[in-house]
């Protein structure tokens, strides 16, 4: 990890010296335990603060979805994209929302990032002074001892069944040990899912999101979500209403999954910006799958896509617009 | 005005009871729920948690969904929702944390005031006790000292609870207190000198586990420079979710909309939040706070810096929920930090 950090900061710190970028996007140490934030670097003394390791969950590349306040003259930004966040950028300059060289890809063979929340349930309230990790294990050290985790327990549930660690697309490649996560295909959580009845998925459903609280953290922290004015609070026209009642939030979920269509890349942000803990992932990931079986599409793999909802083909599967059932 | 009762731990869950008969009972419990606060049936269900509970009381005086009054064009009628409940009756609402207290202190100098008094807050307000619960473990989270709040906080709530080790100091704090604790019908011994030496002991030793997270004595000095340069670099991360105003306990920014259909329809208040762009989108299409630098602003300044000219008091407790739960970990504390030490 030291290795991997050194070899972030000295690129960084050289991009910005020659002026290749005005801005890095990367990941600084959090404020809690077992945390980090993103973190803005413009100048190459402040480098210093960048910093990798497991905990680096958020997809960095939802700041490119919009104009960013402070942004220096030179306007090209730099970012730090694991697999999931170079998709998730892949996927924004296929939908020519920024354009590939506005920015500069540190991209980071990622084995996976670590469920802060399981890790902090597992610890009961201890208090942590240090963390140390190597590829294999996580030590947590804290007042009076120090736990070893295996970091493979504690991956989070997208970054288990990850294909696409290596970022698609890059401009400078860092690799970090070994990615041990093997994908399945269909996702068994999605299997166990769709085995059951329909009835069944809509308790699901109904049981998963009546916990919605409404402060759309799922669609800020998602990179797809970058609609000016989002339909849940438009008011001309006003599509539905604006309280937590289930009508209405279910109504926003069926709507915000539906748009994820073809576009999401299972980097399991909204999960983690959840505040009620609710797994929304559950109802991309089958949209992922069904994308994947039906068009043989995967989004965010290659710039030279066109999206998915974009294109046609008189090949396309289309059984499912007649099913009966 | 204030007496200081002993309860042993092996009669306190009969207290508890006697409370759940005469009135109802809302606390934390290990089902949350959205409302934060349930039903509490029996003394057990009253789960306290280390620090404050997941959500706030809020959702129980400010419901995030509130519907005003129901009408029907046609017949040009309108009902009310708000029923009166019976006389003299009233809500318990136990379990809160001293800032979460205080919180309720706040949110009633907003709501329940003489000339503009919210009468939907004010009647479930004035028909409510608060019992707090004193905090003897604050969690790395808390910052309640930073903002003028302690562990043992009293304002806000009408009785509050100490738990020592085999037993219990119920403090009443105000004459609707001591009345909640008479009509209980139980024989109360006074609390000893002995009681009150622990009870400062514990007191002391949850103080000292909390650092100063930032201090707020050149705060409104630095406030006043609305045009500051800080407020770009704090904003950056912030990626304009809902969470830090909806988990609070004193945000209360709500918006009004009507659901109709055909001739019928209900008139709806719903929590808004400072931190989304159609908040303050006017008609013209013009919008005062076009960028998260502007809604951040927003936000601090209204806890920090206009809530001290319009009540002389700031809006945030040091609960920390904030804190807990942004998904970009952009801590609050950190954030008041940078502006206080900003040149």
């Amino acid at each position: 990890m030291k290795r991997v950090q050194s070899e972030l900061v000295e690129n960084v710190s050289k991009l910005l010296r020659e002026n290749k970028v005005g801005l890095f996007i990367g990941y600084q140490d959090g404020s809690l335990p077992l945390r980090t934030s993103p973190c803005f670097v413009t100048k190459h003394e402040d480098v210093q603060r960048l910093v990798w390791n497991s905990f680096c969950a958020n997809n960095l590349s939802v700041y490119l979805k919009s104009v960013l306040p402070g942004l220096p003259a030179n306007g090209r930004i730099g970012i730090l994209c694991k697999g999931c966040d170079s998709r998730s950028l892949v996927n924004l300059i296929v939908e020519k929302q920024v354009k590939r060289e506005d920015v500069v890809i540190i991209g980071i063979s990622c084995p996976g990032v670590v469920n802060t929340d399981r890790l902090l349930a597992h610890l009961e309230g201890k208090k942590i002074v240090d963390v140390e990790e190597n590829d294999e294990d996580i030590v947590v050290k804290f007042d009076g001892g120090e736990e070893r985790f295996a970091r493979r327990d504690y991956l989070y549930e997208s970054c288990l069944n990850c294909a696409y660690p290596t970022p698609s697309v890059y401009d400078i490649l860092i690799r970090v040990g070994k990615h041990s996560p093997k994908p399945v295909f269909p996702d068994p959580m999605i299997n166990e899912f769709n085995k059951k009845s329909r009835t069944e998925r809509w308790q699901i459903f109904e049981q998963e999101l009546s916990r919605c609280i409404r402060c759309y953290a799922c669609r800020n922290a998602c990179p797809n979500c970058y609609c000016k004015e989002c339909f849940a609070e438009q008011t001309k026209p006003r599509w539905f209403g604006l309280t937590n009642e289930h009508s209405d939030v279910f109504f926003y979920h069926v709507v915000r999954i539906l748009h994820q269509a073809g576009r999401c890349v299972d980097c399991g942000a909204c999960v983690r910006a959840c505040p009620e803990n609710i797994n929304l992932r559950l109802f991309t990931r089958v949209l992922v799958d069904e994308v994947k079986e039906r068009f043989g599409y995967e989004p965010g793999l290659s710039l030279n896509d066109s999206s998915l909802l974009a294109t046609f083909s008189t090949d396309d599967k289309q059984e499912f617009m007649a099913e009966a059932d | 005005m204030a007496r200081d009762c002993v309860v042993h731990n092996k009669d306190f869950d009969r207290f508890l009871a006697l409370l759940i008969e005469k009135h109802s009972v809302f606390g934390p419990s290990d089902n949350d729920g959205s409302n934060g606060f349930t039903r509490i049936e029996t003394p057990e269900q009253i789960k306290l948690h280390r620090g404050v509970a997941h959500f706030s009381f809020k959702n129980f005086f400010f419901p995030q969904t509130e519907v005003l009054f129901s009408f029907d064009l046609a017949s040009k009628k309108i009902d009310a929702a708000n029923k009166e409940t019976e006389d003299g009756k009233y809500d318990i609402l136990i379990g809160l944390r001293p800032c979460d207290a205080l919180a309720v202190d706040l949110l009633d100098q907003v709501f329940v005031v003489p000339d503009t008094k919210d009468v939907y807050y004010a009647e479930r307000r004035s028909k409510t006790r608060i019992i707090s619960f004193a905090c003897n473990e604050p969690c790395a989270t808390c910052f309640c000292e930073s903002v003028g709040c302690a562990p043992d906080s009293e304002v806000g709530a009408d009785v509050i609870i100490y738990v020592l080790k085999d037993r219990y100091i119920i403090r009443t704090v105000s004459q609707a207190g001591e009345e909640l604790i008479n009509g209980t019908g139980m024989h109360f011994d006074a609390a000893s000198e002995k009681d009150r030496a622990e009870k400062e002991q514990m007191m002391t030793d949850a103080k000292s586990q909390l650092t100063r997270a930032f201090s707020v004595d050149e705060l409104d000095d630095k406030l006043a420079n609305f045009d500051a340069s800080y407020w770009k670099q704090i904003c950056q991360k912030c990626i304009g979710c809902g969470i830090c105003t909806y988990f609070c306990p004193t945000c209360h920014c709500f918006d009004i909309t009507d659901d109709t259909e055909g001739s019928q329809g209900r008139r709806i208040r719903t929590w808004d939040s400072c931190m989304y762009p159609l908040f303050t989108l006017h008609a013209s299409g013009h919008n005062p706070r076009p960028t998260k630098k502007e809604r951040m602003r927003q936000r601090i300044m209204h806890k920090f810096s206009y809530s001290m000219q319009q009540y002389g008091r700031r809006l945030c407790v040091g609960c920390g929920r904030c804190v807990v739960h942004c998904p970009v970990n952009l801590d609050l504390r950190a954030v008041i930090r940078e502006i206080t030490e900003a040149k």
